[in-house]
């Protein structure tokens, strides 16, 4: 596993107060708005606060926001490819 | 026929509560020697789900939890109106999105804090919890809060033709901010060691500070469970110290009532010596009749009254005074039918109210 993808799984936990899980609970395709781990609309406005807080990368179209978001690893992809 | 508020369910979150019982009790009492008392009730879980309980707050918590368990004491699913009290609102996520604010220049700030932040939120979230959609107002009216929606309830009651179950409560948290702040104003007191048993006694400014949150719930119907009546309640902004014995009297007056038939008074005496003044008038005037106080056991509040209206209903129901709340030695010659309280916030927001046993 990359260290994005953990470093990635670490903040979410941390940023949303996900206090019941761990980073070993998140597999990298997980559905983060899904029944997996279960987040919601306030939660979709934290990660868009991380992405650019921590990553330096604006999500502006809220349509990218949905693809963007789906899972840990296309949240490490999208920062891969625009870093 | 003349409409009554009957309190049907209750519920307090208070520094007299344990880390697994949220309710006082009146035998076991917990003592301090530090003037800043706070909530060590741990056992959210009972009510509150943990995936909901992650984004709460801990004054949001506290009010959640007790809405919920008053509505359970009352045997009420629905609310017909959530009113909620709160001089500070959730002060500790103001404090953090504030200093976020500063740290971060205005930019990239969690919208959970903002939205954690703002004082009606305890009572979003109790309709959050409920799925209600009834009518939802909280009052900020710093130490009148808590009466404000009460007197929001009662006027509800009073004037509305149709049924009510009234959701109505105070809630306050303490956060470091605030500690600091209060300290600066010599509202806290700044003797090295205070025993809160012995909290009349220090003779200097200020008081000790709690946090706490308190449910009620409010109808016109009376059950076979009923706590008590609530029968007045009345405000005032400001008045002096000479007033304060002429309003109570006029209060009793319009309850046709006079100070003789009241068998317990609840006073709000904090200790501070520039303002427990005003509680010398009735402590004067009632000298005959048994009286109580809070304040050592809780802290000062904006909403401290809540938990000394939960007194007054508890022990209406109960016949019994704790002995660690007597303000002095008489003792009740007669079924306490009764309860006076009142109260006051440095020399500001007086209220009355005036409770009887069902």
């Amino acid at each position: 596993m990359s260290n994005l993808r953990q470093e990635l799984k670490k903040q979410i936990i941390e940023q949303l107060n996900l206090e019941d899980l761990e980073i070993t609970d998140i597999n990298d395709n997980d559905e983060l708005f899904g029944d997996e781990i279960g987040l919601d609309s306030i939660d979709a406005l934290e990660l868009i606060v991380l992405l650019e807080k921590e990553y330096g990368i604006k999500i502006t179209d809220p349509k990218e926001g949905k693809e963007v978001f789906y899972s840990v690893e296309t949240m490490a992809s999208y920062i891969e490819k625009h870093s | 026929m003349k409409k009554a508020c009957y309190i049907n369910g209750i519920s307090s979150l208070s520094p007299q509560s344990t880390a697994e019982e949220e309710n006082f009790d009146f035998q076991q009492i917990q003592t301090f020697q530090k003037p800043v008392l706070q909530v060590a009730f741990k056992n959210y879980k009972k009510l509150i789900k943990p995936v909901a309980m992650r984004r709460m707050s801990k004054s949001v918590k506290m009010g959640v939890f007790t809405a919920a368990s008053a509505l359970i004491d009352a045997e009420v699913k629905t609310p017909t109106s959530i009113l909620t009290g709160t001089g500070m609102g959730c002060k500790q996520d103001s404090d953090i999105f504030l200093e976020n604010l500063l740290l971060q220049n205005e930019e990239l700030l969690s919208p959970s804090k903002f939205v954690q932040s703002t004082h009606n939120t305890v009572g979003g979230q109790v309709a959050l919890y409920l799925k209600s959609k009834a009518y939802n107002f909280t009052y900020v009216q710093g130490s009148a809060s808590f009466e404000s929606a009460l007197l929001d309830a009662q006027l509800s009651i009073l004037t509305e033709e149709k049924p009510h179950q009234i959701l109505v409560g105070g809630i306050d948290e303490i956060s470091e901010n605030t500690i600091g702040l209060l300290q600066l104003d010599q509202q806290i007191k700044n003797e090295p060691e205070i025993k809160n048993l012995q909290l009349l006694d220090y003779p200097s400014k200020g008081s000790i500070i709690g946090e706490g949150a308190h449910f009620f719930v409010i109808s016109e119907e009376k059950t076979a469970t009923s706590y008590a009546q609530l029968l007045d309640l009345h405000l005032e902004n400001a008045i002096e110290v000479e007033e304060v014995a002429i309003k109570t009297k006029q209060f009793l007056a319009q309850n046709q009532l006079q100070a003789s038939d009241i068998d317990l008074i609840i006073l709000g005496n904090n200790g501070d010596k520039d303002f427990d003044t005003y509680f010398q008038p009735l402590q004067h005037e009632f000298k005959q009749t048994p009286q109580v106080f809070y304040k050592h056991l809780v802290g000062e509040s904006y909403t401290a009254s809540a938990f000394g209206m939960q007194l007054g209903v508890k022990i209406l129901k109960a016949q019994f005074i704790p002995e660690a709340y007597r303000l002095n030695a008489i003792q009740p010659q007669k079924a306490i039918k009764k309860v006076l309280l009142y109260n006051q916030f440095r020399g500001k927001n007086h209220s009355w109210m005036l409770l009887a046993h069902v």
